[in-house]
């Protein structure tokens, strides 16, 4: 192996920035560059073969929206070195296979689409990517598979068509037939239960919301009725045709998709999101319809981008707005279509919120005359679509539009919206509405929001967030705990200990001394310490937390055990009900302290005294945060517990092999190990058990409503239950991952076929992701 | 790896409250520090963002830094990290 030296490097990294450049702006031609590269390489590669094959092949991976860029001046290159092509194709299937092996789909499906590619350029044989198609078509025939296995597989072939589709049409016709019409049988028989689970809308009305195989079916079947002609795809190679069909081409070697087997975990089917159709473009070029293939290049297209540049939101709007083909195309509307189907992504969205929200923000100022009106536009039709939207994603809606209003001084035509303070407050627009200006509030304060709201919209405005301490009411005087919360009042504002606390509610019977000997938590000692802590650190979140710091080993001594944890949560809300994000945070304070367990928490946000916030966003807000944070601390015990197995393991082999034994490695003993491991699974237990809490939770209380309607003969379909099945939906689908684990254990235990229907199709639905 | 922002140009009046929503929405924070003015104890315009996580923090730097809150436009940087005493500005 040769050494790099640093002209070496030089060199290296010059070849990698003139490569992962070609095809940005520029000002001479896309052609007259692509050339000039393909000539410097040519020279470079007797000496840094290796080298540039390398950073092709990153290329064709890492820069998708690049494509036909990079195919042609691979074909360029294979028509000046025959030899250079071969290796890059060899190199690039190696890494195909690899792709498949480690599960990187995405990846492994771009390369397929870049082979398609490389037989227009003239470097592979049109028929050995056939007999690749082939290969992955047959896995639709493979018995006792799931189906998301022969769907990646099916896709693969499906999205490389645009591509290639003319090529084996012009030169491979009889064996490309027989090739789709293998695909329209598959096709044809696809269970589709996970489809609900998956729809932004409930409804088809405006725009169906299809699942993505049977959209993509549907677009290249009218590929094939245009004679595989489609007008999205740059094509740089046309120009150098009378070279590249010089050149001599390569035969794939076979590609056979790797076995399935159980652990083997492939991409989710998705439905795929619309928005708009030409009719909401009111000037300029059309947007191609929905079973258009240039809608699905478009789209895909975009997406390469914003994957490309989402870590830097100026680019990525810089980036979408210099599309290549934008005079063409609605382009601002496609973007914010896009945009706004990463948000709404089921199960998640891959990406954080606040990315969407602050690009969507950088396009605005990039775009100021047209970007700002179509988003409104958007806002608007998602205002008007909202009743059938899925509770998740009229969530990340309120999240996303209060964060932008909040970047445009809160102003919007609120009055067009009245309609919404005239019906039952549940129903979703006034709800949603009603949350916006909670989530407003959170950015903002009360009287900017009561101000920026027609006087109309008064019920929807959140009442100002306070503390609310009893014993200092009017009225407190009938309160058992009076004279000691007035007590201790005084020796916290006077610092005592934690110790002399104790003393000072020692005094305090227990009410629940009545019925049993022994009470299991004493609710008027956590009561009267719990509201006189918070209110006594109601200033701002800091205060609060450092009342609790200083008072933690009380708080652990009157929350022993689980009841007395749901009763100190209980009057956590008694004193913050007005102010939810306050009990977001500090309830994620009491889990991090573990003052208060997940299973408590759950329990709590369940109770009877929660019912009438049930329904709003904060009430989620807590749950999910605190399956994250039990899941977090699981995954943080089971790396430590596997990276301490590792060493001892690795030193006991050391040992066997006679290597001395060295005492600085810290390595821990068999004794050491066994106890982290049974930790780990103790959290694992309480993991799992706080699943099964929560859908336990949910089957009850659905169920009863599903009975009372039915014995009162009323229709079950109330705003209520809209909430609550789809939260239930959304805990699926937010943990997938986790809640799959699960799944036999949910189906024997709880999940059974003697529960209602509608609340099984929910489980089943989720069951059919990975079917 | 620092896991702190200086957060800058901010209003007088930006509650702890605002900030936590704001940047609690690129990862989990783990602590708040109001600057204050040295002679009034009262907020000057700064703070700093704790994350427990370097991604977070990363996620701030990108998503958050010059967007507005409060209607002003806000500023983000790296911060060595906290130390008691530096939450007093210049009075």
């Amino acid at each position: 192996k040769r050494r790099r030296t640093s002209e070496n490097v030089d060199i290296e990294d010059r070849l990698e920035s003139l490569i992962s450049r070609v095809g940005e702006k520029s000002t001479s031609s896309l052609e007259s560059n692509l050339e000039g590269l393909a000539s410097v390489l040519e020279a470079d590669l007797p000496n840094y073969k290796t080298k540039i094959i390398r950073i092709l092949c990153e290329c064709a991976v890492k820069l998708p929206e690049k494509q036909s860029v990079y195919t042609t001046l691979v074909g360029l290159l294979n028509a000046k070195n025959f030899n250079f092509g071969g290796e890059f194709v060899e190199m690039l299937v190696r890494q195909l296979k690899e792709m498949l092996k480690t599960e990187k789909f995405e990846e492994a499906r771009l390369i397929v689409r870049f082979l398609g590619d490389l037989v227009n350029c003239r470097v592979i044989a049109a028929g050995s990517l056939l007999a690749m198609f082939d290969n992955f078509v047959e896995v639709t025939l493979e018995d006792n598979i799931p189906q998301v296995r022969s769907d990646w597989y099916v896709y693969a072939v499906l999205t490389a068509l645009p591509w290639v589709g003319r090529e084996l049409y012009e030169k491979k016709d009889m064996e490309f037939q027989k090739l789709l019409v293998t695909i329209d049988n598959y096709i044809s028989k696809r269970q589709k239960i996970h489809v609900p689970a998956l729809r932004v809308w409930s409804s088809d009305s405006p725009h169906p919301q299809e699942e993505y195989l049977d959209c993509m079916w549907a677009q290249v079947k009218n590929l094939r009725n245009n004679k595989w002609i489609e007008k999205q795809i740059s094509r740089p190679y046309l120009a150098f045709d009378s070279v590249l069909c010089e050149a001599l081409q390569h035969t794939l070697p076979q590609i056979i998709p790797p076995s399935h087997n159980e652990e083997v975990m492939y991409p989710l089917p998705t439905v795929v999101f619309r928005m708009f159709d030409y009719t909401d473009v009111p000037e300029g070029p059309a947007i191609p319809g929905s079973h258009a293939i240039e809608r699905f290049l478009i789209e895909e297209h975009l997406s390469h981008i914003i994957k490309t540049n989402h870590l830097e939101r100026k680019d990525c709007a810089a980036a979408l707005l210099s599309f290549t083909m934008r005079n063409k195309i609605p382009l601002d509307y496609m973007i914010c279509e896009v945009m706004f189907g990463h948000l709404f992504r089921l199960p998640t969205s891959p990406y954080m919120e606040i990315m969407v929200g602050s690009t969507l923000i950088e396009l605005c100022k990039l775009q100021p005359k047209s970007m700002p009106l179509v988003l409104a536009q958007a806002a608007e039709m998602l205002y008007e679509r909202l009743d059938t939207m899925k509770t998740t994603c009229i969530e990340r809606f309120a999240n996303w539009f209060a964060y932008h209003l909040s970047n445009f001084q809160f102003s919007w035509s609120w009055a067009d919206w009245v309609e919404c303070t005239h019906v039952n407050p549940l129903m979703p627009k006034p709800k949603f509405v009603a949350e916006v200006l909670h989530k407003c509030l959170r950015l903002s304060y009360h009287q900017r929001i009561s101000n920026a709201v027609p006087e109309s919209f008064s019920a929807l405005v959140p009442v100002k967030p306070q503390a609310r301490y009893k014993y200092a009411d009017e009225g407190a005087g009938q309160l058992p705990g009076l004279m000691t919360a007035h007590r201790l009042l005084e020796v916290i504002k006077s610092k005592c200990t934690p110790e002399e606390t104790l003393v000072v509610l020692k005094e305090l019977p227990n009410p629940l001394a009545d019925d049993t000997d022994e009470p299991s938590h004493h609710p008027l000692r956590i009561d009267v310490f719990v509201s006189t802590l918070l209110h006594l650190g109601a200033k701002s979140f800091s205060h609060s937390f450092a009342a609790i710091s200083k008072f933690i080993s009380v708080l652990k001594m009157l929350a022993e055990n689980e009841e007395g944890q749901i009763c100190l949560l209980k009057n956590m809300y008694e004193v913050w009900s007005t102010h939810p994000q306050m009990m977001v945070v500090l309830t994620d304070k009491l889990l991090k302290t573990q003052v208060v367990d997940c299973s408590a928490v759950a329990n709590w946000l369940f109770s009877a005294d929660m019912a009438p916030d049930f329904t709003k966003n904060y009430v989620w807000e807590i749950m999910h945060s605190t399956i994250n944070k039990m899941s977090k601390h699981v995954e943080k015990l089971e790396k430590e517990a596997e990276e301490a197995r590792d060493m001892l393991d690795a030193a006991k082999k050391k040992a066997a092999d006679g290597l001395e034994y060295d005492d600085d490695d810290n390595v821990p003993t068999e004794e050491q190990v066994e106890r982290m491991e049974e930790r780990l699974e103790l959290v694992q237990n309480q993991q799992k058990r706080l699943f099964l809490i929560i859908f336990q939770r949910f089957i009850i209380i659905l169920t009863d409503h599903l009975a009372r309607c039915e014995s009162e003969s009323v229709d079950y379909q109330t705003p209520w239950y809209k909430w609550v099945i789809e939260r239930l939906q959304e805990v699926f689908l937010a943990h997938h991952n986790l809640v799959f684990q699960y799944i036999h254990t949910l189906e024997s235990l709880l999940f059974t076929s003697d529960i209602d229907i509608h609340i099984l199709e929910v489980f089943q639905q989720f069951c059919a992701l990975r079917s | 790896m620092s896991t702190t922002l200086y957060i800058g140009n901010l209003s007088f009046y930006t509650t702890e409250e605002q900030i936590h929503e704001l940047f609690g929405r690129c990862g989990d924070i783990k602590r708040i520090i109001m600057g204050l003015d040295k002679v009034r104890k009262t907020p000057c315009g700064f703070c700093f963002v704790e994350y427990y996580t370097r991604t977070d923090a990363e996620m701030a730097m990108r998503y958050v830094n010059g967007t507005r809150l409060d209607d002003r436009i806000i500023r983000t940087d790296w911060d060595a990290g906290f130390v008691e005493g530096r939450q007093y500005g210049r009075g």
